[in-house]
């Protein structure tokens, strides 16, 4: 029998017994688990070991049911309170003795905790975009790709007439067009308005709109009607009721207020001010009208679609290709896709009405906050290790006492949580209150919704859990598995010297990370300057632009530039469609000729005065510029157009002809120097240049830099005169180029800081490790220097191994560094290239960093009298 | 008293401990009931089922002595108040009642 039970002891598995422990109750245990056991037996006489042990798993778990569980007495837990207590109070002893080791820990998991909060409120706002409408799930936009394989946000009219009408699967589809006018005229006051949308109403019922006053069906049925949102109503009109007031609209239309809606979410595409229906704009802007419509236009006129079966999408995708191509010869669109609604925010393809963020840079945030977090949580366990030592006797009474290891681990888990917890609370302050500054440096309307809801409650309770798991379990483990006869024979030390290389790799990877930021942080700022100050290929400083709203009048164009050059403050005056290198009204064309490939191709078009290219200084390498009496049936194109046409020298463009828009036919009479128009970030594309004052909307006024107030004073008052309905907006030049970059200027900010705060932590941590081991090794630097040691040597003697360990980061940095920002920059067309002396910077910087930091403390054990220690003996 | 109610389930692992007298554990009960009704019942039912019987002062535990087997398990023996005793005979006497009742059927 013995032998027999004995036998089955080494069958059983103890798994399923651990777990009945873990939650039945004491009284009733021993009871259950001989029932167990016996079943155990009876079933392994009769069906063999495999079934018995799967049955008595089964069995066991079968146990976990209310009747079991809730039979648990509360009794038990009032010990553990108690035991509990004293964790808090010895936690809080620990707090109070150790003060500069609490604030250095303290410190660095704080600023470890913020950064992970105010990103996590970052990437949830980006993740939130247009998810909180009750139809998100079924809600798409339409995304055009025309037949060059380009990525087009424009939907024309036909495309949403169809799927209105042929689509069973289609419950509404809408136009939408931004559109923002000149002016707005209220009473006599010229406004400048912004976010304005002319949209089939349906849209309103489509995604979540909050009405005030009026409602899709009053509101919008009537041409003319305007719906407001309530701060743009506050603005127009104060505290009058906006309702059945006037607005005259760009000077061609009177408006009357319909109805008040609710300010848009922050975290919305959406932001409308000014809503007026679909009526309104075949109204005002004809070609609207025609609902056949299947040609290109504007790229802020968007189409969404609500789909009622989302699985019937390729169906419908694959349908509209092939309707496209019955209308080949009206459209240049191969095909049309429809984007979820929870996409569109990261789709940087489409123009989109309010912003884009590429996905991966939300990824990259991500992955900054993880590494943020893990370089707070080494700095947490390196110190907790160091100082392990000094708890040492505790724990070996505690053991002696009776102790149990798990009663130990759960003292230094308690203890970890509540500075953990402690560091979160004040993270949670210190990210409040930054928020708004964060909102402003990284150019996010976070603050505009709301931030403490259940999700960041969530968010922080997760973050406690997994840093203090993180942090604590690591000290938990080493401390509660020192033996008591060991330590108090005071052999420790011996202990000790164990995890020594530990947390010296510890010290390494906290390093990696934070050169890396360094580095990528320095590459970064490289290529944004790169982008700011790499000639583009014509003159961009003293340029002022203005709009004109009369751009085909001749007479008052020229009345206007004679007007500004009678000052010397203004040096000279262009007009052109665009400047060189804006960032919005870019106007194609689909250019055919016989050497294009397949005949044709789309080229950008520009409209310019006949001193355009002298004002910005950009050559000609061939043929001639236009001459004041040339007429618009001549063209120029750019080098990168003449390539395109097959030409090698520029010269054999010369004389070609072209012809675009299907029936406007030119002649080539010159060829322009490439210049970057688009920004650095794209290629240059072919350009086709025509001679056409009937389209020159923005004039172009080169001042003198010492006295740019005076000439802007002059400007506004000629332009003011020129256009007494219309509000004056004067741009530097300047400053619009740098718009093309905001998503990596953002990025930069965004590494910049976190680099910086990286580099602060690591070099807390070294901080407390120093001057942890100063603090051990006192004894040992007094009598050295009783013995003769300079200041110096024992500076050495302290700082050497943190300094060599900084080293091999370093080293270690490099390559990872370099490959992220390889990967980085080959995204971009033009970029800086990866140099040496990067490495040596960053290098130095995190290398001073740190010997800073290690020496002022071994410094300050450095000059110590070696008789106030010794004495103590 | 009247008040009480017994499931069937119930009903049943009170007989059971009846029958038992001084053999009435857990397994010995699941055992029973298979031979006895041919009922394939799951141990951690039946046990419940006794903690809430105990709970209703029906049936009475204690531990039994170490054996051998069982892994040196000590069983905790169950066995039947005076209450679950009247309790078991209010219900048959109310049963047979309730059988008295019933139009007899015959069969031809």
């Amino acid at each position: 029998m013995t032998k027999n039970s004995s036998n089955h002891k080494n069958q059983i598995s103890h798994i399923p017994l651990r777990l009945l422990a873990w939650f039945c109750p004491r009284n009733l245990y021993e009871g259950i688990e001989g029932d167990l056991l016996e079943q155990f037996e009876n079933d392994l006489a009769q069906h063999g070991i495999k079934s018995a042990r799967r049955r008595l798993i089964w069995n066991a778990i079968t146990f976990a049911r209310p009747g079991i569980l809730l039979r648990n007495k509360l009794s038990l837990t009032i010990i553990q309170w108690s035991m509990f207590k004293n964790y808090l109070t010895v936690a809080w002893r620990n707090i109070i003795r150790h003060q500069s080791y609490t604030i250095v820990n303290l410190t660095g998991i704080t600023l470890a905790m913020t950064v992970a909060i105010v990103l996590f409120l970052i990437v949830r706002f980006e993740y939130s975009f247009d998810h909180y409408h009750v139809n998100a799930k079924r809600l798409y936009q339409i995304k055009g790709h025309d037949k060059f394989g380009e990525p087009q946000s424009h939907v024309p009219q036909g495309v949403i007439k169809a799927l209105r009408d042929q689509f069973p699967a289609v419950e509404k589809a809408v136009n939408v067009l931004r559109w923002d006018p000149r002016v707005i005229r209220v009473g006599t006051e010229n406004i400048k308005q912004t976010n304005t949308y002319f949209m089939h109403p349906e849209f309103l019922e489509m995604i979540d709109v909050t009405w005030i006053e009026g409602s899709v069906e009053q509101s919008l049925s009537e041409p003319y009607h305007v719906v407001l949102d309530e701060p743009t109503a506050d603005k127009l009109f104060g505290n009058e009721d906006p309702l059945g007031k006037m607005i005259r609209y760009d000077n061609a239309m009177d408006l009357t207020v319909s109805g008040v809606i609710e300010k848009m979410p922050a975290h919305t595409d959406f932001q409308f001010q000014m809503i007026m229906s679909y009526q309104t704009l075949t109204k005002y802007q004809h070609q609207y009208a025609n609902e056949e419509h299947w040609g290109g236009g504007d790229s802020w006129f968007h189409g969404y679609a609500l789909i009622n079966e989302p699985s019937a999408i390729n169906t419908i995708e694959n349908q509209l290709a092939r309707m496209v191509a019955v209308h080949k010869d009206d459209t240049n669109y191969a095909n049309f896709e429809f984007l979820p609604f929870s996409k569109m925010h990261f789709d940087t393809d489409t123009d989109p009405f309010n912003y884009v963020i590429p996905l991966w840079m939300v990824q990259v945030l991500i992955c900054i906050a993880i590494f943020i977090i893990l370089m707070g949580t080494i700095n947490f366990v390196n110190l907790a290790t160091a100082q392990a030592t000094t708890r040492s006797r505790e724990i070996g009474v505690r053991k002696v006492m009776g102790g149990g290891r798990c009663s130990i681990i759960q003292q230094f888990f308690t203890e970890t949580g509540v500075l953990v917890s402690i560091s979160v609370l004040l993270a949670c302050g210190i990210a409040t209150l930054a928020m708004p500054y964060a909102d402003n440096f990284f150019n996010t309307t976070v603050t505009q919704t709301k931030v403490w809801n259940g999700s960041a409650i969530a968010y922080l309770l997760l973050l406690i859990l997994v840093v203090t798991l993180f942090a604590g379990s690591y000290p938990a483990l080493l401390l509660s598995g020192f033996k008591p006869a060991i330590i108090f024979r005071n052999q420790l030390s011996i202990l000790s010297g164990r995890n020594v290389s530990l947390r010296k790799s510890l010290i390494v990877l906290q390093f990696v990370i934070a050169q890396v930021m360094i580095i990528c942080m320095a590459i970064g700022i490289q290529q944004i300057r790169f982008f700011y100050n790499t000639e583009l290929g014509f003159n961009k400083e003293a340029v002022v632009t203005v709009n004109m709203a009369f751009r085909d009048s001749v007479l008052l164009q020229e009345r206007f530039k004679q007007q500004l050059l009678q000052h010397p403050e203004i040096q000279d005056v262009t007009y052109a469609l665009t400047s060189p290198s804006s960032n919005r009204n870019w106007w194609w064309g689909n250019v055919t000729h016989h050497r294009l490939l397949n005949g044709e191709q789309t080229f950008r078009l520009q409209w310019i005065d006949h001193n355009y290219l002298s004002f910005y200084g950009i050559p000609m390498v061939a043929g001639r510029n236009f001459i004041q009496s040339d007429t618009s049936r001549l063209a120029l194109v750019n080098e990168k157009a003449s390539r395109d046409m097959g030409f090698a020298n520029p010269q054999e463009a010369v004389g070609e002809t072209l012809t675009f828009w299907d029936s406007n036919t030119v002649t080539v009479i010159g060829v322009v120097k490439d210049y970057h128009s688009q920004g650095l970030k794209v290629e240059v594309p072919p350009h086709l240049y025509m001679y056409g004052n009937w389209n020159f909307q923005l004039a172009q006024i080169k001042i003198d830099p010492e006295k740019s107030a005076s000439a802007i004073s002059y400007i506004e008052k000629y332009w003011r005169k020129l256009h007494p309905d219309n509000y004056f907006e004067y741009k530097f030049l300047t400053e619009e180029l740098k718009s093309f970059y905001q998503d990596e200027h953002k990025l930069s900010n965004f590494i910049v800081l976190f680099a910086l705060v990286g580099i602060v932590i690591g070099c807390l941590g070294l901080f407390g490790l120093v001057s942890f081991v100063c603090a051990k090794r006192s004894k040992e630097v007094s009598i050295r220097k009783v013995l003769g040691a300079t200041v110096s040597n024992i500076i050495s003697l302290l700082s050497r191994d943190f300094i060599v360990l900084v080293f091999a980061a370093f080293l270690l940095a490099v390559p990872i560094g370099w490959y992220v920002m390889d990967q980085f920059l080959n995204s971009y067309t033009n970029h800086v290239e990866i140099h040496w002396s990067i490495f040596l910077i960053a290098g130095c910087i995190t290398l001073a960093l740190a010997l800073i930091t290690a020496c002022a403390k071994s410094f300050s054990t450095a000059i110590m009298n070696p008789a106030e220690r010794l004495k103590n003996e | 008293m009247n008040k009480e109610y017994l499931g069937e389930f119930e009903e049943l692992v009170l007989t059971m401990v009846a029958l038992l007298q001084e053999d009435a554990y857990g397994n010995s009960i699941v055992n029973e009931i298979k031979q006895r009704v041919d009922r394939e019942c799951n141990l951690s039912a039946v046990h419940v089922t006794l903690y809430r019987l105990e709970d209703k002062g029906l049936i009475k535990s204690k531990m039994g002595g170490a054996t051998n087997a069982r892994g040196g398990r000590r069983k905790r023996i169950f066995t039947i108040t005076n209450a679950g005793l009247s309790m078991l005979r209010v219900m048959k006497e109310a049963r047979i009642d309730l059988w008295k009742l019933i139009p007899r059927l015959n069969y031809d």
